[in-house]
C-alpha cells in the first residue's frame, strides 16, 4: 500500500516537474500581465517610470471605448478579420482538396504552399511591400500606379494588409485541411463514387461534412489570431502612414499604448476590450457554428 | 467523436489565452525612481581601470559607418573609458522609448532628436550636460546659437547638439534643363509653377519622364520650418519656452495658405505624395521617385546627403542639385530651427559614468572630429570652429550644395520663434499633424482648414492629457 502510495507521489513530483517550465513562462508573461491589466485600467499611467499614477476608477475605460479612435480600430480589426478568416478557410480548403491527389510531384506542391504558414510576418511584409512599391515595386511596372500609391491609398490599405495576412493564413489552413483530409475513411469516399457521385457532389456532400471539425477549428483559431493582428500594419504603414487610421486595428493600438508612446492606463482598457470582444466572438462561434460540425469520424 | 470535440475545443481555448499575450505586453512598462546625478568630470583622472559605459545612437546607412569608425577611434585613443557602441536600428522614437522602458538604465550616453528635449526634462531620468559643461569649463561659444537656444529648458543646457540638419530642396539638374528651369525654386508658388514645368516637358519625352512632377514626402516637421521661417509660433506659451506649452498654435490662417498650395499641386498632378513612415527602403521613396525619373525634384533631410552621394554613381539619369527649402512668402526672413540630434547623458550615472561618458562626448564634439562626421554624413557642422576646419572649407568648395543647409541655420537669428517647439509630447503631435497632412495630400476633397483644425484639435487633447499625468 506505502509502496503504491510512494510511487504515485513520486510520478506527479515528476509531472509536476515536467510542467514547472512551462508554467513559469505561462505565469510569468501570459497570466500575471494578464491579471496586472485589471488594475492598470484604473490608473492614469505616467509617461514615465517613476512619476506617480493616478486614479481614474472606470472613467478611463469608458473614455476609451467611446474614443473616435478606438471605434476605427475596432472597424480596422472587424474588416480586416472578415476580409482574411473567410477566404482564408475556403482557399486553404480547396488548396488541400487539390494537392489530396495521388500524382507526381505532389510533394513540393505541398510544401510551397505550407511554407508561408512559416514565414514570418516580417519576411511576408518585406515581400509584398516590395511588390507594392510605389517607384520600383512590380504594381507601377505592370503599369499599375495609383495616386496615392495602394499602401498609403485610405482605401486600398486594409485590401492590400488583408492580402498578406491570408497570404500567411492560407498556408496554416491548407497544412490543418491537409491532416483532416488524411484522416478521412477512404471507404466511404469510394463508396460514394461507386454509386456514381461526382466530384462536386462527392465534395459539398461527403468530403465538407466529414472535415466539419477541421474547418470549425481553422474558422475559430482564424478569426481569433485575426484580430491579435498588427505585424504588417507596422512594417508597412506605421504611425506616420498616409492610411495609418484605416490600418490601424485594436491589436496595434495597444502595441502603440504599451511600447511607442506608452500609456499604459489606456494599453490596458484596449487590452481588456479586445479580449472580452474575442473571446464574445469565440463564445458565438461555439454557440451557433458548432451545431453544424459533424463529429461522427 | 467526443474526443475531436474538445481537441477543438481545448485548442481553440489555448489560441485564445495564447492571444492574452498581446496583453501582457501593457505590463512590461516597469516603474522605477529616477535620481540626480552631478558631473565631476575629473574624477576620470583617479581611474585605474577602464570605465566601460554604454552609448545608444540611431544611425543608418554611410551615418552608420562613420559613427562605428569614431567609437572606435575613440576607444583606442585613450585607455581610460570603453564606449559600447548600441545601434538602435528603429531611429529616435523607439531609441527613446527603449531608454525611459529602460528607467533609464539601459544607456549612459544617447543619442536623441533635437526636439525631443522636453521630454528629456519631464521624465527626470537625463542629467543636463549643463553640469558637465561647468565642470569641464567647456565653451559653447562656438556652437551656431540656435542649436545652443533650442537645447536650453528650464535655464539649463539640457543636452550636447551633436547634428543639425535642415530640409531642402533635392532636384534633378537635367530634369530643370529639359523643362527649361534656369534656377530653382525660392517660393513655393514658385516651385508649384515648376513642378508643372516638369510634368508638361516630361509629357513630351519617350518614354515618359516626370510624371510625379514633385514627390511631395508628407513630413509634419516641415510645418515646423515653414512656421519658423515666419517667426510664427508652433505651440502657446512661445512654442514651450516661456511656460509649459499647453495648446498648439499651428491653426492659423499662413498655414491654411501653406497646405491649400500643397494640395493644390498634387489636385494638379504636378505632385504626388508619398507619407513619412513605411519599411525599410520605402522611406526613401521620393528620392527614388527622382532616380527612376518619376519625378524631378522633392523636400528632404539635409542628412541624407551624404547617403544620396554614394548611391548617385549608380544613376547617371542624375545630376544633383541642392537648393534652399523654399519659402512661403518671399518676405520670410526666420531662417530654419536646426533638426538633427543631440547627445544625453543618463541621471542613473555614477559621478565617475558621467565623468566618462562626457569624455567621450568631449571627443566626439572636438572640432576635428566634428568636422570629420559632417563630411562623411552631410550634416550641418554645429561649431563656428568644424566649419573652419580644412575637411569642411575643401568640401563646400567642391561641393557648394553642402552649405545650403548650414546656411539656412544660420538665417534669422535665434529666438523662441526659430528654434522650433518645447513639446514634452513632441513625438505623438508629431503623428497627430502627421495624419491630417495625409489625410488632405492623399484625398484632395478634403478641406486644409478642416485638417489643420482636426490636427490641432487631437494634438490639444494630446498636450492636456500629457500634461495631467505629470
Amino acid at each position: 500500500m506505502s509502496t503504491r502510495r510512494s510511487t504515485r507521489v513520486r510520478e506527479a513530483a515528476l509531472g509536476y516537474a515536467l510542467i514547472l517550465p512551462a508554467l513559469m513562462l505561462v505565469t510569468v508573461f501570459i497570466l500575471y500581465p494578464f491579471f496586472r491589466n485589471f488594475s492598470l485600467f484604473l490608473y492614469h499611467a505616467p509617461p514615465y517610470p517613476g512619476l506617480p499614477s493616478k486614479w481614474a476608477g472606470l472613467s478611463q475605460m469608458w473614455q476609451t471605448v467611446s474614443s473616435t479612435s478606438f471605434l476605427q480600430g475596432l472597424e480596422a480589426t472587424l474588416i480586416y478579420t472578415v476580409l482574411v478568416v473567410p477566404i482564408g478557410v475556403f482557399l486553404g480548403l480547396v488548396f488541400a482538396v487539390a494537392a489530396h491527389q495521388k500524382l507526381k510531384g505532389m510533394a513540393i506542391y505541398r510544401t510551397v504552399f505550407a511554407t508561408t504558414a512559416v514565414s514570418s510576418v516580417a519576411v511576408a511584409a518585406v515581400v509584398f511591400g516590395t511588390f507594392m512599391n510605389p517607384v520600383f515595386g512590380l504594381l507601377p511596372w505592370l503599369g499599375i500606379d495609383p495616386n496615392p500609391s495602394v499602401l498609403q491609398n485610405p482605401t486600398w490599405a486594409m485590401f492590400a494588409m488583408a492580402v498578406i495576412g491570408l497570404w500567411q493564413f492560407v498556408g496554416l489552413s491548407f497544412i490543418l485541411f491537409s491532416a483532416g483530409l488524411q484522416s478521412l475513411p477512404e471507404e466511404v469516399l469510394e463508396a460514394a463514387k461507386i454509386d456514381g457521385a461526382g466530384a462536386v457532389r462527392s465534395f459539398f456532400q461527403i468530403t465538407v461534412p466529414l472535415l466539419s471539425p477541421t474547418i470549425f477549428y481553422v474558422f475559430t483559431v482564424g478569426t481569433i489570431a485575426a484580430m491579435f493582428t498588427f505585424g504588417q500594419m507596422d512594417l508597412l504603414v506605421g504611425p506616420g502612414g498616409a492610411s495609418f487610421v484605416r490600418v490601424n486595428t485594436l491589436a496595434y493600438q495597444i502595441y502603440q499604448y504599451a511600447v511607442t508612446t506608452p500609456n499604459p492606463g489606456v494599453a490596458a482598457c484596449i487590452s481588456i476590450a479586445l479580449f472580452v470582444l474575442t473571446a464574445t466572438i469565440t463564445f458565438l462561434n461555439f454557440r451557433f457554428l458548432e451545431r453544424r460540425v459533424n463529429y461522427a469520424t | 467523436m467526443s474526443k475531436n470535440k474538445s481537441i477543438t475545443t481545448f485548442a481553440s481555448l489555448a489560441v485564445l489565452a495564447s492571444s492574452i499575450g498581446v496583453v501582457s505586453s501593457v505590463s512590461s512598462v516597469a516603474a522605477s525612481g529616477a535620481t540626480a546625478s552631478n558631473c565631476t568630470t575629473s574624477a576620470l583622472s583617479k581611474v585605474t581601470s577602464p570605465v566601460h559605459i554604454t552609448y545608444w545612437e540611431s544611425t543608418a546607412g554611410d551615418n552608420l559607418k562613420a559613427m562605428k569608425a569614431l567609437v572606435a577611434a575613440y576607444n583606442s585613443s585613450q585607455h581610460k573609458v570603453v564606449v559600447t557602441d548600441v545601434n538602435q536600428t528603429g531611429g529616435y522614437t523607439d531609441t527613446w522609448n527603449a531608454y525611459t522602458l529602460s528607467g533609464g538604465n539601459g544607456a549612459n550616453v544617447f543619442m536623441d532628436d533635437m526636439n525631443n528635449t522636453q521630454a528629456h526634462v519631464d521624465s527626470r531620468l537625463t542629467t543636463p550636460v549643463a553640469d558637465c559643461v561647468a565642470a569641464a569649463k567647456f565653451s559653447t561659444k562656438t556652437y551656431l546659437p540656435k542649436t545652443i537656444s533650442q537645447q536650453t529648458l528650464s535655464g539649463n543646457l539640457q543636452a550636447l547638439p551633436y547634428s543639425a540638419s535642415v530640409p531642402v530642396l533635392y532636384y534633378n539638374q537635367q530634369a530643370f534643363t529639359a523643362a527649361g528651369i534656369k534656377t530653382p525654386p525660392a517660393t513655393i508658388d514658385q516651385m508649384t509653377a515648376d513642378a508643372h514645368l516638369l510634368t508638361v516637358a516630361g509629357s513630351k519625352m519617350s518614354p515618359v519622364k516626370y510624371s510625379d512632377g514633385m514627390s511631395l514626402k508628407n513630413d509634419p516637421w516641415w510645418l515646423e520650418l515653414w512656421s519658423a521661417m515666419g517667426k510664427a509660433y508652433y505651440v502657446d506659451h512661445q512654442n514651450g519656452r516661456a511656460g509649459r506649452a499647453t495648446s498648439v498654435s499651428f491653426n492659423n490662417a499662413r498655414n491654411i495658405s501653406l497646405l491649400t498650395k500643397l494640395q493644390n499641386m498634387v489636385k494638379s498632378s504636378d505632385a504626388k505624395s508619398y507619407s513619412r513612415d513605411g519599411a525599410g527602403l520605402a522611406a526613401y521613396n521620393n528620392l527614388f521617385a527622382i532616380s527612376s525619373d518619376k519625378s524631378g525634384m522633392t523636400i528632404d533631410t539635409s542628412a541624407a546627403i551624404g547617403t544620396i552621394q554614394s548611391y548617385l554613381p549608380l544613376f547617371k539619369n542624375v545630376t544633383l542639385g541642392i537648393a534652399p527649402l523654399p519659402k512661403l512668402s518671399a518676405s520670410d526672413n526666420g531662417g530654419l530651427q536646426p533638426g538633427g540630434n543631440a547627445l544625453s547623458l543618463s541621471s542613473k550615472n555614477s559621478a565617475l559614468e558621467n565623468a566618462a561618458a562626457w569624455n567621450f562626448i568631449s571627443y566626439l564634439e572636438s572640432a576635428t572630429n566634428l568636422a570629420s562626421w559632417d563630411a562623411s554624413t552631410g550634416y550641418v557642422p554645429i561649431t563656428t570652429d568644424a566649419a573652419k576646419a580644412k575637411v569642411i572649407a575643401t568640401l563646400w568648395k567642391k561641393k557648394p550644395y553642402y552649405k545650403v543647409a548650414y546656411d539656412q541655420i544660420n538665417t534669422g537669428g535665434a529666438s523662441n520663434a526659430t528654434v522650433g517647439p518645447a513639446l514634452g509630447d513632441y513625438y505623438q503631435v508629431n503623428t497627430d499633424v502627421a495624419n491630417s497632412l495625409n489625410s488632405l495630400l492623399t484625398n484632395t476633397s478634403v478641406d486644409p482648414a478642416t485638417a489643420i483644425s482636426q490636427a490641432a484639435s487631437t494634438a490639444n487633447g494630446h498636450i492636456s492629457s500629457y500634461n495631467s499625468s505629470l
